[in-house]
């Protein structure tokens, strides 16, 4: 069943258009990230679906039901702000139970609807506290605790981890996914953080200069990129990018440190490969890629190695006990089927099938 | 904070006294010359304390005598009480949805250059057309028509400044509770307000300190204890053949009280800070 639908929505601020039509289903129970740079449009496509602001043209229906013109308030949605937002003059008690109170809940309800939620947030022992008193992580469990009370058709979040420190936010983020998968609850999620959304999506809407770049599962946007833009944004470290030259032996990658045999597309390509995608030992069918350590920075599970190969260089993520030293050569394998191809003009994806 | 050291400490508290000594001299001299005989008052040279405590002036204003001078000064500091405090509270109840307003839409950024604009005038130059207004009205020499011309004096002063009092509460925060489902007065009322209190105290006491002191319009629309407030009253002391200083010193002492007290009671809410916590870490 469908349960959010966004149908050819525009948005313009005077002569300057922020999305340019933006079409996404979402089922019910789906845990959509919308994920960008800052200016791509993924907060003011939330705010349109919250309600705070009116796409230009398009639609958004929910449940059936034409939202446009809606008051946030009838749209039977909820909101967590990266602010957290929280009402600082009133308790947590309040906080969370405000939108009941608003829509005349009697007390007693009420009170049993925020101890529930408090408790399955671990804040019920905080209720007679005001919101200065928090952790930013409270802070972020009692703003997740006020969306949850109202038992919404549809949660928002606006990038609700960026103001916690690293640890935290690693600690919210597996909260959050259990908590999705303990309620089954339909989340709208906008972040710029490309671990976020591979860990908390089901699926994800790489967004940029207001299109949806690609919409697809993790899995599918990171290991089958539409374009090179979305090959580069998701990753860390950042996936390489090489160019090539076609010569009479095959597709020559940096300077004819490899040699593709089998391709031979018909436009100017570049290709990618992840770092993880480069090994240190040779298997059959394996690209050789061979070159110089040029740096090695350890992280601890592994360790992070530039090697420079002719005019370029390629990271490669390889296990941290592999004894590695400064300007020694290297030789990398990868696997064919792990080298995208990108085209090099467009950035689009393209397959190029062995002759 | 960092280390300082005691000298630095202690230049600091003597300043510190420097400051409150200046502010306070002359209001210890006003109750010193309210309290002092006449003899002590132009005893040459000057006596800083008097001889003997005087304190007839006090019982003077006091005098609820018909016809006394006590009289005329008691209806004038409840005339000053009853403008000031109706200007105060009306232009507060203007301000707040005028500086919400002006705060939220920057665009209407040209009302308040207007606003400032019509300070720059001098009272003088309105002063005329304000008294054809009023007599218009039939207001002049009433407590009413006084209270409207310091309306007019106020709201825009406490519409700006409670502009920027409004400014830097969260828009997050009205986001949010829109979303919860809050009507307009009630996110005004228990969201917004309660965090702007300090400001709205700060503008309360400064509004009724604008009123309280005023005195060239209240000089020009009253004409008897109708009306006439405190500041047209004192100079009336001094205005005869013979000038009391104590009576005027005295009368100065009373006329201080009412908004120290005003200022006490809003002590409370000024305390800032009220806006930590709810947003950000």
């Amino acid at each position: 069943m469908s349960t959010l639908e966004l149908r050819e929505i525009r948005k313009s601020y005077g002569t300057l258009e922020t999305l340019k039509g933006i079409n996404l289903n979402l089922e019910s129970g789906e845990f959509l990230v919308l994920l960008g740079a800052s200016g791509c449009g993924k907060s003011t496509l939330l705010s349109m679906i919250s309600g705070l602001s009116d796409p230009t043209s398009g639609d958004i229906t929910l449940n059936e039901r034409r939202l446009n013109g809606v008051h946030p308030k009838d749209r039977d949605i909820a909101m967590v702000f990266q602010s957290y937002a929280l009402y600082p003059n009133l308790s947590v008690a309040r906080n969370i139970g405000f939108g009941l109170e608003m829509r005349g809940i009697d007390r007693s309800t009420r009170e049993k609807a925020v101890l529930e939620a408090a408790k399955v947030l671990q804040v019920d022992h905080l209720l007679d506290r005001k919101p200065g008193d928090l952790s930013g992580g409270q802070r972020q469990r009692v703003a997740i605790g006020r969306a949850l009370v109202r038992k919404p058709k549809l949660f928002l979040f606006d990038e609700p981890l960026s103001n916690l420190d690293a640890k935290l936010r690693l600690e919210m983020r597996s909260e959050l996914k259990r908590l999705h998968q303990m309620l089954g609850v339909t989340v709208v999620y906008v972040t710029h953080d490309q671990i976020e959304a591979m860990t908390l999506a089901s699926r994800i809407a790489v967004m940029r200069g207001g299109c949806i770049e690609q919409l697809g599962t993790p899995e599918e946007i990171y290991n089958r990129p539409a374009s090179r833009f979305v090959a580069e944004f998701m990753g860390s470290p950042p996936i390489n990018i090489l160019a090539t030259q076609q010569t009479e032996r095959g597709l020559e990658i940096a300077s004819g440190a490899a040699v593709l045999k089998d391709l031979r597309p018909t436009d100017p390509v570049v290709v990618g490969i992840r770092p993880e995608a480069l090994k240190t030992q040779a298997f059959d069918g394996a690209i050789t890629l061979s070159g110089t350590v040029d740096l090695v920075e350890l992280t601890g599970p592994e360790q992070i190695v530039s090697v420079a190969l002719n005019d370029t260089r390629v990271t490669a993520t390889l296990p941290a006990d592999l004894p590695l030293a400064l300007g020694q050569d290297i030789d990398l394998f990868v696997e064919p089927n792990r080298i995208l191809t990108f085209d090099a003009n467009s950035g689009d994806r393209v397959e190029c099938l062995p002759h | 904070m960092e280390h300082q050291s005691r000298w630095f400490r202690l230049f600091i508290h003597l300043m510190a006294l420097l400051v409150a000594l200046i502010i306070l001299m002359p209001l210890a001299w006003l109750f010193v010359m309210s309290i002092s005989s006449n003899a002590d008052l132009s005893a040459k040279p000057l006596r800083w304390w008097p001889n003997e405590i005087d304190i007839s002036r006090y019982a003077t204003l006091f005098d609820r005598s018909d016809n006394s001078a006590g009289q005329a000064f008691m209806a004038s500091l409840f005339n000053s009480i009853k403008v000031a405090g109706m200007a105060t509270i009306a232009a507060i109840m203007v301000a707040i949805p005028a500086g919400w307003a002006l705060s939220r839409n920057p665009r209407l950024g040209w009302v308040l250059g207007g606003i400032i604009a019509t300070y720059m005038l001098p009272p003088v130059a309105l002063s005329i057309p304000l008294y054809f207004i009023l007599a218009k009205f039939g207001l002049l020499n009433n407590v009413f028509g006084l209270g409207l011309v310091y309306l007019s004096i106020l709201a825009p002063f406490v519409t700006w400044l409670l502009k920027s009092g409004f400014d830097p509460i969260p828009k997050d925060l009205e986001r949010a509770a829109a979303i919860d489902g809050a009507r307009l007065d009630q996110m005004l009322r228990i969201v917004i307000l309660p965090l702007a209190m300090p400001v709205i105290a700060t503008a309360t006491i400064f509004a009724f300190l604008l009123a309280w002191d005023e005195f060239f319009y209240a000089l020009l629309f009253t004409s008897n204890q109708d009306a006439k407030t405190l500041t047209v009253a004192i100079a009336d002391l001094a205005g005869g053949r013979v000038s009391d200083y104590g009576l005027i010193a005295t009368a100065g002492v009373i006329a201080a009280l009412p908004p120290v007290l005003i200022g006490i009671l809003m002590q409370r809410s000024l305390i800032s800070g009220l806006t930590n916590g709810g947003v950000k870490g």
